[in-house]
């Protein structure tokens, strides 16, 4: 019997990735150069911060749209309350309603991978040649986002928690891998502290919908509610802890960059087909309660089943074609 | 040309393989996916099984709401709410677990809400991993719940059409269980005789296609082994039924409110019987036997307001226990 193959971890070589500036700026790398995650590629001037006001703002004497403020300058007032500049800046309207911009700054864009310059677009963006893991999560929310991945070592769901609160300095604008289980507390508590984003094994319904309701980019790597997440998986994000990483959150992959390009043998040895025969010893992901999200080995194959050993258990367990993938 | 006929169910793979003397050989795949690389695999797969190769065929390809593997270049690509739709002197419905089509038209209308979070998060995971098939009766019974209640309108047989009961849910998930029955005759709610015929390998919309692309395939399915589970009287709020056997016997059978009642029928029989329907005229009627027989159905499937989950609820132990009994003498 062949069943699917779950192709979760991939190995990359001669990927392209197209690193942009926010604005037209000036690029200080050209075709040819090898670059390294904190290579520099280019500059350009901009805002990192943007508060909306609102259209009611009675703006201070002497000063209108388009005004330059210092942070601790008093804007005006808003519903009889002071609006105080929290950095240097300008105030505009947009859209009939005010808005304080920050005042535009050097933005560095680094590279965040190992690789050489293939081509540039002037004054915009760096395509870069590069090799990296892909990681496949099965759903998540759809936005692309990348920064410094910090790994929790999976732990209880009651540590994360206190991880996250204990490391609240060191989280923000990071993306966070906190476990097999992502609870509505935890993310809120993540949410909280300013993480970029979450990824976890699995997480309930209604917790991946408050994320996409807030905007909060999570991932889950096997499916909802409490399940397993493969040690190859998480042997990989251990390995890479506070590593740059990209993720595109259409296309449902964690992408790592890597500093090496992959043999050729483990180019090829990653299986082409996507199917794989059943037969004792190959790992398979249960998808039958209550081991559903459970990765285990094939003890034995019978017509319509396998029997399926666990490590925590000592007898396999029977498992019904189709509840069931090979990893 | 011989001709292979696919279709492309919401969690399985099912191909028919009609040789050019109408020979037919069956395939079936428990797995779904729309990536390119697992089609190709698979059809490798049914190349193998069937002894076929696939680019000698007249490859006809079907599946809802669109069929994937248009990649494959088949002769006929089409969604199979519009094969259901067509005149084949039959009444299909076809059975996922989020989805009925029948020649009456389709409906997913999926309702989330007053479920547990568990229970959210099992569905959803069936979403992700659409091949997936249930172990428990209770799990089963809560997704069947996402098709049961389902306007009437959705399947509207007429009584003279044999209504075949067809797709991946009366696949693989179907284990001569209670639960089974249960969803086929919730199902067809509008009151009325109807003969009850089940597809159990997910052949019809094959056959169907089939027969969409060349009328010459009518007598195929006209001769295709499916199940006839017999006949199935809808009757809400009680019936009276009088049936006289063609050995001389008789039996008067009053069935009340709230109630399945089945008589074993053996296949190939067939009787005469006086029906008295609840709020209907007194009919005489031809019933013809299957391997469950004669099915009374007096429940109010037919108005939205009663036929609710707790209504299910609250009397399911008598059904299925009317349903199991039954299904000692199913064959």
């Amino acid at each position: 019997m062949y069943i699917p193959l779950v192709k979760k971890i991939i190995y990359k070589n001669d990927l392209l990735i197209e690193r942009s500036l926010p604005e037209k700026g000036s690029l200080v790398v050209k075709v040819g150069d090898k670059v390294e995650p904190f290579s520099k590629l280019g500059v350009a001037k901009t805002s990192y911060e943007k508060l909306i006001i609102g259209p009611d703002l009675k703006v201070v004497k002497h000063k209108k749209d388009g005004s330059y403020f210092y942070t601790g300058e008093k804007l005006g007032t808003y519903n009889f309350t002071r609006v105080i500049a929290p950095y240097h800046g300008y105030l505009k309207q947009e859209n009939d309603q005010y808005v304080f911009i920050q005042e535009p700054r050097d933005y560095w864009l680094l590279s965040g991978v190992w690789g050489t310059v293939e081509n540039i677009y002037k004054d915009n963006s760096v395509l870069l040649r590069t090799q990296s893991v892909d990681i496949n999560f099965v759903v998540g929310t759809s936005q692309s986002i990348s920064g410094e991945l910090v790994v929790f070592p999976n732990p209880d769901e009651e540590l994360v928690e206190q991880y996250l609160n204990n490391l609240s300095k060191n989280i923000s604008g990071k993306v966070v891998y906190v476990g097999e289980f992502l609870s509505e507390s935890t993310f809120k508590v993540a949410r909280s502290q300013g993480v970029l984003g979450i990824i976890a094994g699995g997480a309930d319904k209604l917790t991946l919908n408050l994320a996409k309701e807030s905007s909060t980019f999570v991932a889950l790597i096997t499916g909802f509610g409490k399940v397993s997440v493969p040690s190859q998986i998480f042997g990989i994000l251990q390995s890479v802890t506070n590593r740059y990483v990209m993720i595109d959150g259409e296309e449902r992959v964690l992408r790592i960059p890597v500093p090496e390009k992959f043999s050729d043998d483990v180019i090829q040895t990653q299986a082409a087909s996507s199917l794989k025969f059943v037969k004792k010893g190959i790992e398979v992901l249960t998808l039958q309660k209550p081991y559903f999200g459970k990765i285990g080995k094939v003890d034995r194959v019978t017509e319509s089943s396998i029997l399926v050993k666990f490590p925590e258990k000592e007898e396999p367990v029977e498992i019904f074609i189709p509840n069931v993938l090979a990893v | 040309m011989p001709t292979l006929s696919i279709f492309f169910g919401s969690s399985e793979i099912s191909a028919l393989f009609i040789d050019e003397d109408y020979s037919t050989r069956a395939f079936n795949y428990p797995y779904i996916s729309s990536n390119e690389g697992f089609i190709r695999d698979v059809c490798k797969l049914a190349e193998k099984d069937l002894g076929v190769n696939i680019s000698n065929t007249e490859l006809l390809v079907t599946g809802f709401p669109k069929p994937y593997g248009e990649f494959l270049n088949p002769k006929l690509f089409i969604s199979l709410e519009k094969v259901a739709s067509r005149e084949f002197g039959f009444y299909p419905v076809y059975t996922s677990n989020f989805t009925v089509v029948s020649k009456s038209g389709y409906s997913s209308n999926i309702d989330l809400s007053n479920i547990t979070t568990d229970e959210v998060n099992s569905l959803s995971n069936l979403v992700l991993y659409r091949q997936v098939i249930q172990t428990d009766n209770f799990d089963q019974f809560n997704v069947d719940n996402l098709v049961r209640f389902l306007p009437e309108s959705i399947v509207k047989p007429i009584s003279e059409e044999p209504v075949i009961m067809s797709g991946d849910r009366f696949s693989r998930s179907f284990k001569r269980d209670a639960n089974s029955l249960l969803l086929i005759l919730d199902l067809i709610k509008i009151p009325g005789k109807y003969q009850v015929i089940l597809d159990k390998n997910n052949l019809l919309p094959c056959l169907s296609l089939a027969y969409y692309y060349d009328g010459r395939f009518g007598n195929l399915i006209k001769s295709f082994k499916f199940d006839d589970l017999g006949t199935l009287i809808n009757s809400p709020g009680g019936a009276e039924i009088y049936v006289s056997g063609n050995d001389g016997t008789s039996q008067l059978l009053q069935v009340e409110s709230d109630k399945i009642f089945i008589l074993p029928m053996a296949a190939g029989v067939v009787s005469k019987a006086t029906v008295k329907r609840q709020g209907a005229s007194t009919q005489e009627m031809l019933l013809r036997g299957g391997s469950l027989g004669l099915i009374v159905d007096t429940r109010i499937k037919n108005n939205a307001k009663i036929f609710t989950k707790d209504y299910i609820e609250d009397n399911l132990k008598v059904w299925h226990k009317a349903l199991e009994e039954a299904l000692c003498t199913y064959h």
